[in-house]
């Protein structure tokens, strides 16, 4: 509410709260200082500019500011690779179904169940976590693993989606606990 | 695409590892397929990855800048000091360039919502259709002609207020086809320019165009 009414204190608040977060993001995203700072520049600048937006989105500003920090990391990247320089839609506005997500985390204890994905991500098998992380920490698309790894995408896009289903499961952990 | 497909890469596209064709077209099936209900936690795994990163620190300036940074932006609907001058120019190129066709048609929306589509091209050969959801904040816009590979910036003008919608970064054939999210009212403008290096820059260039809903 704080930030929807222009209070830059609260911006200031949400900074000293969060920056170390979202510049370590960005930072091991882009591998590049400079750069992070102006990943998460923009970030907060977005959070400032959508305020109203970031008030009605369930969920903590936090995990709003890091999914806008991500993805402009990996717009950077990309466009510093010259390949896939910006999507449509989504770098701007997280979608409806980050929306989704927000609410989801917002129905769990997120610092809990984040433990428990980290672990779960630290028990995958080493070609799986691999392909979590040049995805997801170095914004590579399944095709540039696969041409990097020299795999076939299929094989990629099997290591992610048999990855993310045991990071769901822990997740999931809550309900069955 | 279909279901079987989009299930193959939902864990990708959860973990932003798609490019930008494969995305629009796996959320272009989200919007309408109800069958996978499972996106939203992968999702959700993807932001828990984020918020688990290692923190570190910024350098001692960024919190200053970015602070400078939001006393020179206010909101988005607050950005007065030069709207004047920018309308101005603004109107002078719609002159210019003309608007060779426009084509208004009301249809029945789902749900008693009435979706509003307009279609005109440019001067500049550019292809326009906006379908608008007026009180919903999904509507829907296509362009053909623009650039190749260019990031462009959608302005809504509301009375003096230019609000940003978003970017995009049109294919290589020109075009971009996609959702956005903002409320639409009646009687706003639209805008299109050519995006700035940061999308908190005001209006970059020359409109390609503004045209009334």
């Amino acid at each position: 509410v704080r930030l929807a009414r222009r209070d830059r204190t609260a911006l200031a608040e949400l900074y000293d709260a969060c920056s170390g977060r979202a510049f370590g993001l960005a930072y091991r995203v882009t591998g590049d200082g400079p750069a992070a700072e102006d990943v998460v520049h923009d970030a907060f600048l977005w959070m400032w500019e959508h305020g109203d937006r970031v008030d009605a989105t369930r969920g903590s500003p936090e995990a709003l500011l890091l999914t806008v920090t991500h993805r402009r990391a990996i717009d950077y990247v990309r466009k510093r690779s010259r390949q896939d320089a910006r999507r449509p839609g989504g770098e701007v506005f997280p979608d409806a179904i980050d929306e989704q997500a927000l609410a989801l985390l917002a129905e769990v204890d997120e610092a809990e169940v984040r433990e428990r994905v980290l672990v779960a991500l630290e028990g995958l098998n080493p070609e799986q976590r691999e392909a979590v992380d040049l995805a997801f920490f170095q914004g590579m698309t399944h095709q540039q693993i696969a041409a990097a790894r020299s795999l076939p995408v299929g094989t990629v896009k099997s290591r992610l989606r048999l990855a993310m289903g045991r990071l769901r499961a822990a997740l999931r952990e809550e309900d069955s606990s | 695409m279909n279901c079987e497909q989009v299930r193959e890469l939902e864990a990708a596209f959860a973990l932003d590892a798609l490019d930008e064709e494969e995305r629009a077209a796996v959320i272009a099936h989200l919007d309408v397929c109800g069958e996978h209900g499972n996106v939203a936690e992968q999702r959700a795994v993807a932001m828990l990855l984020a918020s688990g990163a290692a923190g570190a620190v910024p350098s001692a300036g960024l919190r200053d800048r970015v602070l400078a940074s939001a006393a020179d932006r206010p909101h988005a609907s607050n950005r007065r000091p030069w709207v004047w001058w920018y309308g101005a120019a603004a109107a002078i190129v719609i002159v210019v360039a003309g608007v060779i066709a426009a084509t208004m048609l009301m249809s029945g929306g789902d749900e008693g919502s009435d979706v509003y589509v307009k279609e005109f091209e440019t001067g500049s050969g550019v292809s326009v259709r906006f379908e608008v959801n007026f009180g919903e904040t999904a509507s829907r816009a296509t362009f053909r002609g623009l650039e190749s590979r260019e990031n462009y910036h959608l302005w809504a003008i509301r009375g003096e207020d230019w609000l940003s919608i978003g970017t995009f970064r049109s294919n290589p054939e020109g075009r971009w086809s996609g959702d956005f999210e903002f409320q639409m009212r009646p009687g706003d403008a639209v805008c299109l320019t050519v995006a700035g290096e940061s999308e908190h820059s005001g209006p970059f260039g020359e409109p390609i165009f503004i045209e009334d809903l």
